[in-house]
């Protein structure tokens, strides 16, 4: 090697921030000149309701992952809570608010159950909430019989939370985003966010700094699953009912839309940004999919999302490799 | 004279837009030891890392017996002889001696299509190998057993199995006890003798001198310029690395010492028992020892960062139990970890992050960002950290940088007792008198101070009182005025070696 000027840094390290916009830019772009329906505004609010679900999973998924940790717990919570506050709302007669709060107190106790386990008792994250995954989704089968459960007289109401709109927004939509404007708030601004942050980065520096590290990583695991619970109403909002397989996998759909969104497994680091732009990623692929399914099968959906996982990972890698 | 078998020539590097190597030669011939040194951040490690193939350059050319060569990867560095002991190790505590002396080139035996470690031959030949090199080490011990001294050995046996050529040790000393740097010096002549060509980076100029047959400073990326020596004196030297006079401050005389702060009976904990001490108000006790004699976990116990195996502590006469830091924290015992990249820096957070997050300020339950950067920016300044601004990584510091973070996140805050465990590793000759003066500071305002560190000159210069662990026991205890450095080095040493009874 001779000595050649320096050479700028490589593209892929200066474009690392933007990898996530341009990747989703280019999609739209692949899908909007191929099928011009998909750039109409009525497609926009589609995407955005469709995707409503998985954003609440992801938002409450980002809470772990930054502390350094995971939730694989998240499906089978939102399953049970559903049920809980369906048999609140249908066997039990209760009203709508009473059921709400009930079916978020069930998701936040089972969260902190997840949270002791890895906080108090030092489990492996991945071991203790696939341990308690299985456990919930048998709760949820104990206590539904494995029957699906109905909303009751308040149903049709309750079913608004999905159908009903604010212009052009679902109220399931303005629910995501309204909770993406308050994970930013929370992790920009509560002292809480920024502890999350220091746990992830380094556990023992924030223990020495005299941070109650147990009760922070708890507390990342109460707000895992009492989002569950939010999405898992959503859930039976939309189906009418609570189904007690719904939610099944959901934890992977919400990791996968994190990870795209460039929130690193290990902890440390990503926001309220990565996890929107994770979750539209995901939800403009299946989108864009279905429009252009006369072309390229259904069948190919998991293929390209599975690959396109992949390629942000490898980004990111890449550029942390380099220096 | 003879050519030199190692050239760097004009080597630049940038990172986003400040240059850290500005052009730097320097030149090693066979058996000599080139001492390299600078302030923190001036670019040693930098150079090594682009030597070692772990950076890329961005200009200049390295030559080995005139060659150009091209290094772009470790594994380039290594094919050509080049070893590199970084001040962090790189061993796999995991593995045995011998395992990771022949890390990746493990002999093999075949069984039909597979090939798999022949352990024999592998435990034969690593055992060969520390023979020839006369190291009393065993081949097949867990190095996660082994204490710092012998982990340098280990690196430096595994350099030489891939018969480096030319050894780079940086900041080898920072982590070593007074009779294993002996040790280590003794290694070095003997490697010079073998006619390697050695480059040595320390912040101990005594160390400098001693073994440094040329001596190269840089200053923000730039040679100031090389000396053989003898041609240069101590004090040029330091004028070269950090263009000013560093003063050594001698304390105001030692304050009449206060009341028992905090108070350790029969205290036991990983790696050592039955230690008594007390920390008086206003003063500093400084305890030092090998590696691994205990001292470190001292410290860690007294700040609930180990747990308490035996023994009372009490502070301010009253007993305590911590369960966490926590509660050392609450009560106002603050500790400055020593190992800094374990437990002392946040990885991936900012340099204004890492000094403020243990006492951010909020106005009611939410984060004054504002007043934190304020915070930070008057810290960076208060303790000289020199970095980008406050929004750098501050994984990405120089290590004697974050090493000032760590120590000054906790000075800052206001606490009855602090511990400083290892507060001056791998800090310039400069900074190194700001930590002292900042915690004589400390003292003056009325603090119970403990310092541990492995130096019996920091010591010294540092403690009132001077404890002296062996093998896990308080050995002795002495005020600075009734002992001097033959003293503390015969309990360091002990009449036979300590053990940990
Ligand atoms: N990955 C990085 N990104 C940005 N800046 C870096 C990076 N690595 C090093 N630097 C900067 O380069 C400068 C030189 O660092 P270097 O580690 O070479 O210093 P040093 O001379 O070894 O100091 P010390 O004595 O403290 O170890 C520092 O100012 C540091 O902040
Ligand atoms: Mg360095």
């Amino acid at each position: 090697m001779t000595s050649s000027p320096a050479p700028a840094p490589s593209a892929v390290v200066r474009l690392r921030p933007y990898t996530g916009v341009l990747a989703l830019a280019l999609l739209c772009t692949l899908f909007g000149v191929s099928r011009p329906t998909f750039a109409s505004p009525e497609n926009f609010f589609n995407v955005l309701n469709a995707v409503a679900i998985v954003g609440i999973l992801a938002i409450g998924q980002c809470f772990p992952l930054i502390g350094g940790g995971f939730d694989l717990s998240q499906g089978a919570v939102a399953c049970f809570t559903g049920s809980v506050t369906a048999s609140l709302m249908g066997a039990g007669g209760q009203p709508i608010p009473v059921a709400v709060c009930g079916g978020i107190a069930a998701g936040m106790t089972l969260g902190w159950i997840n949270g002791l386990l890895v906080s108090r008792v030092g489990m492996n994250p991945f071991v203790a909430t696939l341990g308690t995954q299985i456990a919930y989704f048998g709760a949820t089968n104990v206590f539904t019989n494995n029957q699906p459960l109905s909303l009751g007289p308040t149903g049709e109401q309750f079913r608004q939370l999905s159908f009903g709109t604010f212009g052009q927004f679902s109220y399931a939509s303005l629910l995501f985003l309204g909770l993406i404007a308050a994970l930013f708030f929370t992790l920009r601004l509560l002292p809480f966010g920024q502890y999350l942050y220091t746990l992830g980065g380094s556990e023992e520096a924030t223990r020495l700094a005299g941070i109650d590290t147990i009760r922070v990583k708890t507390a990342s695991y109460v707000m895992s699953s009492g989002l569950a619970a939010v999405a898992g109403m959503v859930m039976i909002a939309r189906a009418g009912q609570a189904s007690p397989v719904a939610g099944t996998g959901a934890e992977l759909e919400s990791l996968a839309s994190c990870i795209i969104g460039g929130i690193a497994l290990g902890g440390g680091a990503g926001g309220a940004w990565h996890v929107l732009l994770g979750v539209l990623t995901l939800g403009v692929i299946d989108n864009g999919l279905q429009m252009v399914g006369d072309v390229i099968s259904p069948n190919w959906r998991l293929v390209i999302r599975g690959v396109i996982i992949l390629l942000a990972v490898a980004v990111d890698a890449r550029a942390r490799l380099k220096r | 004279m003879s050519a030199p078998l190692l050239e760097l020539r004009g080597i630049r590097k940038r990172f986003h837009s400040t240059t850290v190597l500005d052009g730097v030669d320097l030149e090693v011939r066979a058996g000599e030891v080139h001492a390299l040194v600078g302030a923190n951040g001036a670019g040693k490690s930098t150079l090594i890392k682009i030597l070692a193939g772990a950076y890329e350059r961005d200009g200049g050319e390295i030559l080995l017996y005139g060659d150009v060569r091209r290094i772009q990867t470790p594994r380039d560095a290594l094919n050509l002889g080049i070893g590199v002991i970084y001040q962090e190790f790189q061993l796999v505590p995991e593995l045995s001696v011998a395992e990771n002396l022949l890390l990746g080139q493990e002999p093999l035996k075949r069984f039909g299509p597979v090939r798999l470690v022949d352990r024999r031959a592998l435990l034969k030949t690593a055992r060969e190998h520390l023979d020839r090199l006369g190291f009393s080490l065993d081949a097949a011990r867990p190095v996660r057993t082994l204490g710092t001294g012998e982990r340098q050995l280990v690196e430096i046996a595994r350099a030489l199995y891939r018969n480096a050529r030319v050894l780079v040790l940086d900041e080898p000393t920072a982590a070593l006890s007074s009779h294993e740097v002996e040790r280590l010096f003794s290694l070095i002549d003997d490697l010079r003798q073998r006619g390697l060509a050695l480059i040595y980076i320390s912040h101990h100029l005594e160390e400098v001198f001693h073994v440094g047959d040329r001596i190269s400073a840089l200053r923000d990326g730039r040679k100031v310029a090389t000396w053989s020596r003898g041609a240069v004196t101590e004090h040029e030297l330091i004028r070269a690395m950090v263009g000013r006079d560093v003063v050594e401050l001698d304390r105001p005389t030692a304050a009449a010492a206060g009341d028992v702060q905090l108070r350790a009976e029969g205290l036991c904990g990983p790696g050592f028992g039955g230690v008594d001490l007390s920390l008086y108000r206003g003063q500093i006790t400084a305890l030092t020892g090998a590696a691994g004699a205990g001292h470190t976990e001292v410290c860690r116990v007294l700040a609930g960062s180990l747990p308490r195996q035996g023994g009372r502590i009490s502070l301010g006469g009253r007993e305590v139990r911590w369960r966490s830091p926590r509660d050392a924290v609450r009560a106002g015992v603050l500790m400055a970890p020593g190992d800094r990249k374990g437990m002392g820096i946040v990885p991936g957070r900012s340099v204004a992050v890492n000094l403020t997050f243990a006492d951010l300020r909020t106005r009611g339950p939410l984060v004054d960002s504002p007043a934190n950067r304020r915070e930070a920016v008057a810290r960076i300044e208060r303790y000289s950290i020199r970095c980008l601004g406050p929004d750098q990584e501050a994984q990405s510091l120089s290590g004697g940088n974050q090493q000032k973070v760590v120590v000054g996140r906790v000075a800052a805050r206001g606490a009855s007792v602090y511990l400083f465990d290892e507060p001056t590793r791998g800090v310039d000759v400069g900074a190194r008198e700001e930590i002292y003066a900042l915690i004589h500071r400390l003292a003056a305002e009325g603090a119970a101070i403990c310092v541990s560190t492995p130096d019996l000159q920091e010591a010294l210069r540092l403690g009132d009182r001077i404890g002296v662990m062996r093998g896990g026991r308080l050995v002795a205890l002495a005020d600075r005025a009734d002992t001097d450095e033959t003293a503390l080095l015969s309990h360091l040493l002990g009449a036979a070696p300590g053990k940990p009874a």
